[in-house]
């Protein structure tokens, strides 16, 4: 029997141990999940085979994660749910990202089983 | 000796002792990259077992959390450096199962013990320890540091109490807002952390404080709406000698006055008052959201400090239909016009 293929999560963050914490925990609740460093790793990716969801941090070096948000919204062929991720938490910072396009918002210390949910969310998929 | 023959006799020596401090330092930083290296080849295979555990997919009788308490030796130390590590990135239950891992390797322990260590430095990550894992059985011990002799220690302790959240810290913090190193804001935070139950401690410290705990109580009592205040806020803006004091109560009295209080806030507006107060009182006038604030309003539209002024006008628009209607009525007013053109072009109802 045909099994339903698994969404594929793209996480962008240049802390090797939120990487590992969100691919594990994303993972574990069903999805294939591509992990990078940095925001001009996160555009190619994007680029060359855009995820179905992408999980992003604001700080990073190269890109931000809002220029990578920017850009990815200027690139209309594909709309891609984005979920920002983000140690900045004063409502300024949410209302920037929602501004340029997130569809969700997460703010760090996070907890992972939260995580699984907002993605969930973005996706439109039941929650486990 | 000419400064020729110095150089000649001691460049050799610098040059030689610049050489030694280099290798020095290029050494360190080769010996703690490859101790960081060795740990991580050390913690490498329990790696998958911390982030089942760190990520709340540990099995429901917790086999995980017991197999990583079981590591000992050198990878012990190294697991623990990753789980605190760890610790700030995550919360909930994770966060709480990671708090149980150190806690069963005896770390939270050993934190309580450095905490009175002779090293401030040692110190300080104690306690950054204990309020990163909310250890509240650390309350004793970080209430005690915030009256260290280190400035950096006391500026920490206030951030383990915050984070810990127990109000019997409450007095303390403030008691110690007299010495310096610890930040108001960081003492402002720490208090909003330990809830409703420090509003005794602000009373006191509205009082009694220094005026630095004096000035943050005023501040908590303001935004908590706090109204047991008012007295107390009366007082500092009527009697304290200290501006900032006076100015942060009568902010908090624009938000927990009540009407007996108005008469206060207007004296504050007085012109022989520093421009300072008069501003924050004109402010808290707007703010405190009574009628009987209007004509009190209505005089400082026509004052010589333009930002008294301007905070008046703010102020009348804030206050209603009869304080829009003042505002209206003296449009001839610089201040009173641009605010009402303000409002216009904002899409503010005047």
């Amino acid at each position: 029997m045909d099994t339903l293929p698994r969404p594929r999560v793209l996480v962008a963050d240049d802390d090797a141990d939120i990487r590992d914490l969100v691919e594990f925990k994303l993972q574990q609740a069903g999805y294939d999940v591509v992990c990078v460093g940095d925001g001009l790793e996160a555009w190619d990716v994007f680029v060359s085979d855009p995820p179905h969801a992408m999980v992003l941090d604001v700080m990073m070096p190269g890109l931000s994660g809002i220029d990578v948000l920017l850009k990815i919204r200027e690139h209309q062929q594909v709309h891609v749910p984005v979920l920002m991720l983000s140690a900045r938490a004063r409502d300024v910072d949410v209302d920037a990202g929602f501004a340029v396009g997130a569809d969700d918002y997460v703010v760090k210390p996070f907890s992972p089983r939260e995580l699984v949910h907002r993605v969930n969310g973005i996706l439109g998929r039941p929650r486990r | 000796m000419t400064i020729g023959g110095f150089v000649a006799v001691a460049g050799p020596g610098l040059a030689a002792a610049s050489l030694l401090m280099a290798c020095a330092i290029v050494g360190l930083k080769l010996h703690r990259t490859l101790r960081e290296r060795a740990g991580e080849r050390r913690v490498a295979p329990l790696r998958a077992a911390v982030l089942l555990v760190a990520t709340g997919e540990d099995t429901d009788d917790g086999a995980m959390l017991a197999t990583l308490a079981g590591v000992r030796g050198r990878a012990r130390r190294d697991l623990d450096d990753l789980v605190v590590r760890l610790l700030g990135k995550v919360r909930g239950e994770a966060a709480e199962q990671l708090v149980d891992l150190l806690r069963t390797h005896g770390v939270l322990d050993r934190a309580a013990r450095d905490a009175t260590s002779w090293s401030a430095v040692r110190r300080e990550r104690a306690l950054h320890l204990i309020g990163r894992c909310r250890d509240w059985r650390g309350t004793d011990v970080a209430i005690a540091a915030l009256e260290d002799r280190s400035p950096r220690v006391r500026a920490q302790a206030a951030r383990t109490v915050g984070r810990i959240g127990d109000p019997r810290a409450a007095r303390p913090l403030l008691h110690a807002l007299r010495l310096e190193g610890i930040h108001v804001g960081d003492a402002a935070e720490a208090l909003v952390g330990l809830g409703h139950d420090a509003g005794e401690a602000l009373l006191w410290a509205l009082a009694e404080g220094s005026p630095r705990a004096r000035t943050v109580a005023a501040h908590l009592c303001g935004v908590g709406g706090v109204r047991a205040a008012a007295p107390l806020l009366v007082e500092l803006v009527e009697q304290d000698d200290d501006l900032t004091v006076a100015s942060a109560a009568v902010t908090a009295l624009g938000k927990v006055g009540r009407p007996q209080d108005v008469g206060a806030i207007a004296a504050a507006t007085v012109h022989f008052h520093p421009q300072q107060l008069r501003r924050a009182a004109t402010q808290a006038l707007g703010e405190i959201g009574l009628a009987q604030a209007v004509p009190v309003l209505v005089r400082l539209l026509a004052d010589p400090t333009s930002q008294v002024a301007e905070a008046a006008a703010r102020s009348l628009l804030g206050l209603g239909a009869v304080g829009r209607a003042a505002l209206v009525g003296h449009a001839h007013l610089p201040a009173a016009g641009a605010e009402l053109t303000h409002a216009r072009l904002t899409g503010v109802a005047v």
